[in-house]
C-alpha cells in the first residue's frame, strides 16, 4: 500500500542543488543554456509529454516538419559529417540500434564473412557492453597500456581482428571505439582504427557521447560508418536524448522499417523503425536540443579555450601533495580523473568517511563529485568561466588545508594560490 | 502495521528479488493452541494435505490455520506432531506431538514470527541461495532427504534441528496431493537462517562491485588483501600507498590474452616543468637498467620497475613479500634521485 507520507514527500520534493556549480563530467556538456531553459517554459513546451506531436502527420517524430524536426535531423547529420541522423532515447539506444542492425547483417546477409563478435576499446562505456549483450554479440577488447596513462593503440585492434579471424575463420562484425573514454578522458585513436576498419572492411562505430557537441567531430575524418551521440551529455540538452548518425549505406539497415503484421487483424506499422522502438522522443528533450543547437555550433569553435581551462586546473590540482591526474598527457578532454591519496587519508580520519569530500564541496555550492569516493575523483570544469574554475580549485585547497591541519596529517597544501593565466585575468576579474 | 510485519515483508521482497522467485516465501507456525473462533474463517473448506496448503500459500498468497481434522495426508499428521505414531517410525518429526493447529501464510503477510520458512525454488535458485548461505564457510551445506514424507524434510527437520534443509519432495507432494512441478524443490529453514540470507543479499546488493555499480578490475581478492596488508590501498585497477615515505603505486600488467603477467612498481615524481623533466629523464636513462626504467609524462617523471613475479622474487599472495620488494624499490629510487639531487 502506498503510504500517505510518500505522497507528501513527492509534493515537497525540491532540487537541493539549485544555483550550484556542476562539475560532474557526465553533466557538464549537457548543461542547458539559461536562455533555452526560459524559452522552453515561455513557449509552454512543458505542458504535455507529446509537445512536438500536435502537427505530426506521418506518425513518426523524426518526420515532423512543424516544428522542423526533419530539417533539424538533416542538420545534425551534416554537423557531424554523416548522411542521415535519427534521434534516439539516449546514446545507448543509438548503440543498440547499430548492434541490432549489424547483428541482422551478419546473420542474414554475410554469415560466411563475419562472426558475431564486437571489438571495442577496453575503456568503453558500460552501455556498449550492454548493447552487445542485448544483441547477442561476444565482446572482446584490445589491451590498454595500464597505469598511469591507460592508452589504447590502434595496432592492437588489428591484432585482435587477426586473432578472431584465426579462431573463427571470419571477421568480427563490428569495431567500436569510444572517441573519449568515460574513465580517464583519453582520446582514442579513432582515425587510425578507422583506417584498419576500412582495410579489413569491418563496420565501424565511434561512440562520441563525451565529445560530439563539445569539440569538433566529423565522422568522415574517422571513416566511421556510425557515430553515436549523447545530447544530454554533450549537446546542452535535456535527456534522455541521443543521435545515431550514419551513412546512406547503413541507414537503410539501421533504420529499416517494420514489416510485422499481426495474424488476426492484419495491421501493419510500416513507417515505424524497430531499432528505435518505433518512434523516438517527441517532447522536451528534442525541443531543448533544437533550441541549443545554435549555441552548440558556436561553442565547439571555442574548444581550445575550454581545453586551456582544463589544463590550468589540472596543474593547479597537482600542486596539492600527491594529487595526480591519471590519463594521457597532454590531456585532450574536459573529463579529468585525479588520484587523491590526500583526500583518502583525510577520509580515514573523518567521521563521514569517503563522503566528506563531496559533502564539503556541496557546502561550497559545487556539486558533481561522486559521493563516497575519496581515493579518486572524476570531474570537469567544462563550461565554467575562469572565476568559477578558480572557485572549484579554491574549494579543493580549502578542504585539504582544513583537514590536513585538523587531523595533523603529513601533507602540504600550497599557501599562495595562483592567479588565472595572464591572458584570462581580464575575464576573471570582469 | 507492526514493525515485525514490515520486516517479514521486506525480507520476502529482498529474497524474492535476489533469487527471482516466482512464488511467495511461506511462513509456518506450529501452534500448541486450538483454532480460535475468529480464526475459523482461515480453515480450508475441505481437508487438504499440508504440502498442498504450502503450495497454495506460495502460489496464490492464501493464509491457512488448520488442525488435524483438516489434514488430508495421514503421514503429515504424524510428522507435524498432530498425532503420536504408535507403530511407524519417522526419522524426523515434530516432537513431542502436542501440535494443536498450524498457521501457513505467505511470509509478507505474517503477523507473528514463523517457526519455519519455506521457499519453492528451482535447482539454479537453490544454487544461488547456497552460495549466500555458505559464503565464507569452508564446509558444504548438508541436507537430508529420502523422497518420502517430504514435510519431514522441509518442515519437521528444520523445526527440530534449527538448521536448513532441502527437499526434493515426495510422491504425495508431486502427484497425489499438491501438484508441485518437476523443476521445483523446497528449501525449509528456521527464521534466523532467512534473516541471515536477507541481510547478506542486502549487503551484496549495496556493495557489490564499485560504488557506481561497475567492476573496474578482476584482480583476485586474495591479492588485493595482501597488497592491503603491505600498506597499499586499491585504486581502480592498481594500488597506491606510502612506502618508505614515497608515494608508490603498483600495477599488475596483463598480457594480450588478459593473464596477469608482470608487476610494475611505479614512483611518480613531479618536477617544476616539462623541460626539467626531459633533462632528468635523459640523465636517469643512462643510469637505470632493466627492470628499472624512466619516462616523462608532462612535468612528471615515471620511475618504474616492471618484471615477472619470479624475476622480482615476489609472492603476490604474501603481504610481507610485497612490502619488502616495494620498500627495496622505493629506497633504490630514492638513492638514484639523491644522486642527481632531485627530491622525491
Amino acid at each position: 500500500m502506498i503510504k500517505p507520507g510518500d505522497i507528501q514527500r513527492y509534493m515537497q520534493m525540491q532540487n537541493q542543488y539549485k544555483g550550484h556549480l556542476i562539475i560532474n563530467p557526465i553533466m557538464a556538456g549537457g548543461i542547458v543554456p539559461e536562455e533555452v531553459q526560459k524559452r522552453i517554459f515561455r513557449e509552454e513546451w512543458t505542458k504535455v509529454g507529446y509537445a512536438l506531436c500536435s502537427d505530426c502527420i506521418e506518425g513518426r517524430s523524426d518526420l515532423i516538419t512543424k516544428p522542423p524536426v526533419k530539417v533539424f535531423l538533416q542538420n545534425i547529420a551534416e554537423f557531424f559529417g554523416g548522411d542521415v541522423a535519427e534521434h534516439t532515447f539516449g546514446c545507448r539506444v543509438a548503440q543498440f540500434a547499430v548492434m541490432k542492425a549489424i547483428s541482422d547483417y551478419v546473420e542474414n546477409e554475410r554469415p560466411k564473412d563475419y562472426t558475431k563478435v564486437v571489438i571495442a576499446d577496453p575503456l568503453c562505456h558500460y552501455t556498449t557492453g550492454i548493447a552487445a549483450e542485448m544483441t547477442g554479440f561476444r565482446l572482446t577488447e584490445p589491451p590498454y597500456s595500464g597505469y598511469p596513462e591507460y592508452k589504447v593503440e590502434a595496432k592492437d585492434f588489428a591484432e585482435r581482428i587477426e586473432e578472431i579471424r584465426k579462431e573463427t575463420g571470419k571477421l568480427p562484425g563490428l569495431i567500436v571505439v569510444t572517441h573519449v573514454d568515460p574513465y580517464y578522458g583519453n582520446m582514442n585513436p579513432v582515425e587510425e582504427v578507422g583506417e584498419i576498419a576500412k582495410e579489413y572492411d569491418i563496420p565501424y562505430m565511434v561512440n562520441a557521447a563525451y565529445t560530439a557537441g563539445v569539440l569538433p567531430v566529423n565522422m568522415k575524418d574517422f571513416q566511421a560508418d556510425f557515430l553515436t551521440v549523447s545530447a544530454h551529455k554533450s549537446m546542452a540538452s535535456l535527456g534522455p536524448l541521443g543521435f545515431l548518425v550514419t551513412t546512406y549505406e547503413w541507414a537503410k539497415r539501421a533504420f529499416r522499417k517494420s514489416v510485422i503484421s499481426p495474424e488476426w487483424s492484419g495491421r501493419a506499422f510500416g513507417k515505424k523503425i524497430p531499432n528505435l522502438f518505433g518512434c523516438s522522443v517527441g517532447g522536451i528533450p528534442l525541443i531543448s536540443a533544437m533550441y541549443s543547437f545554435p549555441y552548440v555550433i558556436e561553442r565547439v569553435k571555442k574548444w581550445d579555450e575550454e581545453l586551456k581551462k582544463v589544463r590550468w586546473f589540472t596543474e593547479e590540482m597537482e600542486k596539492l601533495d600527491d594529487l595526480m591526474m591519471i590519463g594521457e598527457r597532454p590531456h585532450r578532454h574536459h573529463l579529468t580523473h585525479f588520484e587523491t591519496p590526500l583526500f583518502w587519508e583525510i577520509s580515514k580520519n573523518h567521521k563521514r568517511r569517503g563522503f566528506f569530500l563531496a559533502e564539503e564541496m556541496i557546502k561550497r555550492n559545487i556539486v558533481g563529485l561522486h559521493k563516497g569516493l575519496s581515493k579518486h575523483v572524476k570531474l570537469s570544469v567544462y563550461g565554467l568561466d575562469w572565476n568559477e574554475v578558480r572557485k572549484v580549485r579554491d574549494a579543493f585547497y580549502e578542504i585539504a588545508e582544513k583537514y590536513v591541519k585538523q587531523f595533523n596529517l603529513e601533507y602540504s597544501v600550497p599557501s599562495s594560490l595562483a592567479e588565472t593565466p595572464a591572458s584570462e585575468r581580464e575575464e576573471a576579474t570582469s | 502495521m507492526s514493525s515485525k510485519k514490515t520486516n517479514w515483508k521486506r525480507m520476502d521482497e529482498t529474497i524474492r528479488a535476489y533469487l527471482g522467485l516466482k512464488y511467495h516465501l511461506v511462513g509456518v507456525k506450529i501452534r500448541k493452541k486450538d483454532i480460535e473462533e475468529e480464526e475459523k474463517r482461515l480453515k480450508p473448506e475441505k481437508p487438504l494435505a499440508y504440502c498442498h496448503m504450502v503450495r497454495i500459500a506460495s502460489l496464490h498468497g492464501k493464509t491457512f490455520i488448520y488442525d488435524k481434522t483438516d489434514e488430508a495426508c495421514p503421514t503429515a499428521e504424524f510428522i507435524l506432531g498432530f498425532r503420536e505414531p504408535k507403530y511407524s517410525k519417522f526419522e524426523h518429526r515434530i516432537e513431542p506431538s502436542v501440535t494443536k493447529s498450524i498457521l501457513i501464510a505467505p511470509l509478507d503477510q505474517m503477523d507473528s514470527d514463523p517457526d519455519v520458512i519455506i521457499a519453492t525454488v528451482t535447482p539454479k535458485q537453490m544454487m544461488d541461495l547456497t552460495t549466500i548461505l555458505q559464503a565464507g564457510k569452508a564446509e558444504l551445506l548438508s541436507a537430508g532427504f529420502k523422497g518420502e514424507a517430504a514435510c519431514a524434510e522441509f518442515t519437521a527437520k528444520p523445526y527440530m534441528e534449527h538448521e536448513p534443509n532441502v527437499s526434493f519432495l515426495c510422491n504425495g507432494a508431486r502427484v497425489v496431493y499438491s501438484d508441485f512441478r518437476d523443476a521445483e524443490i523446497l528449501f525449509g529453514a528456521p527464521a534466523h537462517t532467512y534473516i541471515h540470507v536477507a541481510e547478506t543479499m542486502d549487503r551484496i546488493s549495496k556493495t557489490g562491485g564499485a560504488l557506481c555499480g561497475c567492476r573496474t578490475s578482476d584482480i583476485p581478492m586474495e591479492i588485493i588483501n595482501e597488497f592491503e596488508k603491505a600498506g597499499f590501498s586499491k585504486g581502480t585497477d592498481y594500488f597506491f600507498g606510502k612506502i618508505s615515505g614515497q608515494n608508490l603505486k603498483a600495477y599488475l600488467n596483463k598480457d594480450f590474452q588478459g593473464r596477469l603477467k608482470f608487476i610494475t612498481f611505479h614512483l611518480p615524481v613531479k618536477l617544476s616543468s616539462a623541460e626539467e623533466a626531459e633533462k632528468v629523464v635523459k640523465t636517469l636513462q643512462k643510469m637505470l637498467v632493466r627492470p628499472y626504467s624512466v619516462n616523462r609524462r608532462g612535468y612528471w617523471l615515471d620511475l618504474t620497475m616492471t618484471a615477472t613475479e619470479d624475476e622480482l622474487a615476489i609472492n603476490l599472495r604474501d603481504g610481507e613479500s610485497i612490502k619488502k620488494v616495494a620498500q627495496e624499490f622505493a629506497n633504490k629510487m630514492k638513492r638514484y634521485l639523491n644522486r642527481i639531487e632531485i627530491k622525491a
